[in-house]
């Protein structure tokens, strides 16, 4: 082969690409392609099919990736301004560094509808500095669920499923260690959540202790005081004395409690379609969180939004879709279907009571009148340019003590890393 | 018959043209097959590095521009992190070569169902690392089925994943589950290179196998071996997925790899400048051990 050959392949190939090319250029009349990167697979499967139904110039790609890579997958790529994410789930605790990092769009125009359409819990959920950053979709909280029959063999009184019969931990792990020791189920307790913060925070709390970030912006960990280390103790005694499964990681956890090795079981809504489903069908039920004897009941909130990507070319597009997934109630009920989250949108909450009325209709029978109660014992997640490092470092600490660590060296190490961090985030904000 | 002066020059111009004609045609043909690799190699491996030493080095921020080396030398996970890595590829390399080596002398040897030892050694090649990491996830539970083994045969459970002590050991046994088969090919290859008469001989002289082995196998494999020997510590050096699956570092950091530790700080923490200066150390690293091996052992006849 010579050279003139080559240069008539080099020219054949050009060409070639040149045609694929014009081949995939955009016509005018197709629709406009954003994407959404969100770690819940198949949750926004019926709410994306309804958007395109009513908006047939735009399509939604998804990107669902798993919780845990959720944050570095948008911390890279948003990071180098990646241009091919258009939407985004944000966890409202870890808005403020995304927005300290310059990720997300000002939504501040559509702060009128947000105010006609979603709760003031809501709205708070997405505000930094006073301005909306991403459009609120769910609310959270937990609740103490038990199986039945573990339970009633071990002879442990069945929980009742309103806030006034809202158990003190102290009577929960009473009746965990029963069935225990009676041999009913092989594990008294299990955290659907283990080991992270926003499952922790409402017992450290109702024990006494602070959230673990304060000062000014919520830039100094206190996460060695004497009320921490309490709840550190009482946590690894969980795992140490054989109440709760250590070694076992949240994505296994479910399964756990619907195979009935489980008898209480401290998880969100999102569980309630899976169990529901389970060969446990019929046989559990659904309890208030509990809170420590004389201490303050402390539940959860905040769950996750949607934003808009700054590096996002299709903006207007981005804007449409999260708006109808968050705004619009037929949207908002729809997201709110799959995982059971509560949406923050007003006209959308009925249906979905309505909706697990029918998923599961005994054990939720009281969950909204729980979810409405609870919402005055709500404590947010600390606001902080920090959060991921204070979430990080925590959730590796409680880990670590679940493992069997000493709970006063783990913790006093996590004050040290964070004390390190949260100064290095101060120094390195300073470039920004 | 003597070729005539003009003939000559013409024929010299003709010869001259045509080498001319072939060079051109050489760094032609040369250019046009180096040019893949080249442009492949500058954006995958040199404009990354010199976009990492941009990120370690804070110009025109007015602060020191060692400062993210200096933060990252005084952080007690950092250090931490290559107090593990040390200690973690102590313990793995050697481990790793010798049992590759076991496995390939075994393996050239007449056993019975040789195919099936092969195809089961090797198993673990085709299988992705992630996946891998998740087989042993499950294995590893403190109720998992290798504590069902052990307490059925009388044994105590271990706590594999969940105490400082065993969780690095336990990250080893999955990395040379996933690593060992494949080095062991390069191995495999070697001692088939060996020449066959030479074992004949040394059997006619008297020589047992573990005089054939030190004698022959050994100094025959020194090429392969040194191969194996570098490739195996740079792979180990950048062990990542075993960790993010299995431990995330922990606990109490034992298992913070420094290429976990990278990670980390870029992709979890947003501090990319940090990570990048932790690269940078990473990439000294593996050029100075690589360095030593290469002067160490004997590469050349």
């Amino acid at each position: 082969m010579t050279s003139r050959i080559l240069r008539r392949i080099a020219a054949a190939v050009v060409g070639l690409v040149a045609v694929a090319g014009c081949a995939a250029a955009p016509q005018g009349n197709e629709p406009e392609t954003i994407s959404f990167l969100n770690p819940h697979p198949g949750a926004y499967d019926a709410v994306i099919a309804e958007f395109e139904r009513r908006n047939p110039d735009i399509r939604v790609e998804q990107q669902s990736v798993p919780f845990d890579q959720l944050v570095s997958q948008t911390q890279a790529r948003l990071a180098s301004g990646d241009t091919s994410i258009d939407v985004v789930s944000v966890d409202p605790p870890r808005l403020a560094g995304m927005v300290a990092q310059g990720f997300l769009t000002d939504e501040s125009a559509a702060r009128p509808e947000l105010e006609a359409e979603v709760s003031a819990v809501g709205i708070n959920s997405v505000t930094v500095d006073g301005k909306p950053r991403a459009y609120p979709l769910w609310t959270s909280d937990n609740f103490l669920l038990y199986n039945r029959d573990a339970l009633a063999k071990a002879g442990v009184a069945i929980p009742g499923p309103k806030a006034p019969d809202r158990l003190t931990w102290e009577q929960v792990l009473a009746g965990a260690q029963r069935v225990v020791d009676s041999g009913a189920a092989r594990y008294g307790f299990g955290i659907d959540q283990v080991d992270r913060y926003y499952s922790m925070q409402p017992i450290l709390m109702s024990m006494g202790a602070g959230a673990g970030l304060e000062g000014p912006d919520n830039l100094a960990a206190a996460v060695n005081t004497d009320a921490w280390k309490r709840f550190g103790h009482w946590y690894g005694s969980l795992y140490s004395e054989g109440l709760a499964p250590r070694g076992v990681e949240p994505s296994q956890m479910a399964d756990l409690f619907v195979s009935g090795q489980v008898a209480f079981y401290l998880t969100g809504a999102s569980s309630i379609s899976k169990i529901a489903k389970s060969g446990l069908a019929g046989r559990w039920g659904i309890a208030p969180v509990p809170n420590f004897q004389g201490g303050p009941i402390v539940t959860p909130t905040d769950s996750w939004g949607v934003g808009i990507s700054a590096f996002s070319e299709k903006q207007d597009a981005a804007r449409r879709f999260a708006q109808f997934v968050t705004l619009d109630p037929a949207g908002s009920a729809l997201a709110s279907q799959k995982l059971n989250l509560p949406p923050v949108n007003k006209a959308a909450f009925p249906a979905y009571l309505k909706y697990l009325a029918k998923v599961a209709p005994d054990a939720t029978a009281s969950v909204g009148d729980l979810l409405a109660t609870d919402a005055r014992y709500a404590q947010r997640r600390p606001i902080s340019v920090g959060y991921v490092q204070f979430e990080t470092t925590m959730n590796k600490a409680f880990t670590d003590i679940r493992k069997g660590g000493d709970v006063n060296a783990v913790l006093d190490t996590a004050q040290n890393t964070l004390t390190r961090q949260l100064s290095r985030q101060r120094e390195i904000a300073g470039d920004r | 018959m003597a070729t005539p002066l003009l003939e000559r020059s013409v024929e010299s111009d003709a010869i001259v043209r045509r080498r001319r004609r072939t060079s051109r045609e050489v760094w032609w043909w040369a250019t046009a097959f180096l040019a893949p690799a080249v442009i492949a190699l500058l954006a995958l491996r040199i404009l990354p590095t010199l976009s990492a030493i941009g990120d370690a080095i804070p110009f025109g921020t007015g602060r020191s521009l060692l400062s993210n080396f200096t933060y990252i030398w005084t952080d007690p996970a950092f250090l931490g992190s290559l107090r593990v890595t040390l200690l973690f590829s102590l313990i793995v390399n050697p481990l790793q070569i010798a049992l590759a080596l076991v496995l390939a002398v075994l393996l050239t040897k007449k056993v019975p169902g040789i195919g099936l030892w092969r195809t089961l050694i090797l198993l673990p090649i085709a299988v992705p690392q992630a996946v891998s990491a998740i087989i042993w996830l499950v294995l590893l539970r403190p109720d998992g089925p290798l504590n069902a083994i052990a307490n059925a045969v009388g044994l105590p459970s271990v706590p594999w994943l969940v105490s400082p002590n065993f969780a690095l050991a336990s990250i080893v046994i999955v990395c040379s589950w996933i690593g060992v088969g494949y080095w062991m090919t390069f191995l495999v290859t070697g001692i088939r290179d060996i020449p066959t008469s030479l074992y004949e001989a040394s059997s006619i002289d008297g020589a047992n196998a573990w005089q054939q082995f030190w004698s022959i196998t050994l100094p025959g494999l020194r090429r392969p071996l040194l191969f194996v020997l570098v490739a195996d510590t740079v792979s180990n050096l950048l062990v990542f997925a075993p960790v993010r699956l299995l431990t995330q570092g922990g606990p109490q950091g034992s298992t913070n790899l420094i290429m976990h530790d990278i990670f980390e700080r870029a992709y979890t923490l947003g501090d990319t400048q940090a990570a990048s200066a932790g690269t940078i150390v990473l990439v000294a690293i593996v050029i100075v051990v690589v360095g030593i091996q290469f002067r160490l052992l004997p590469g050349k006849d």
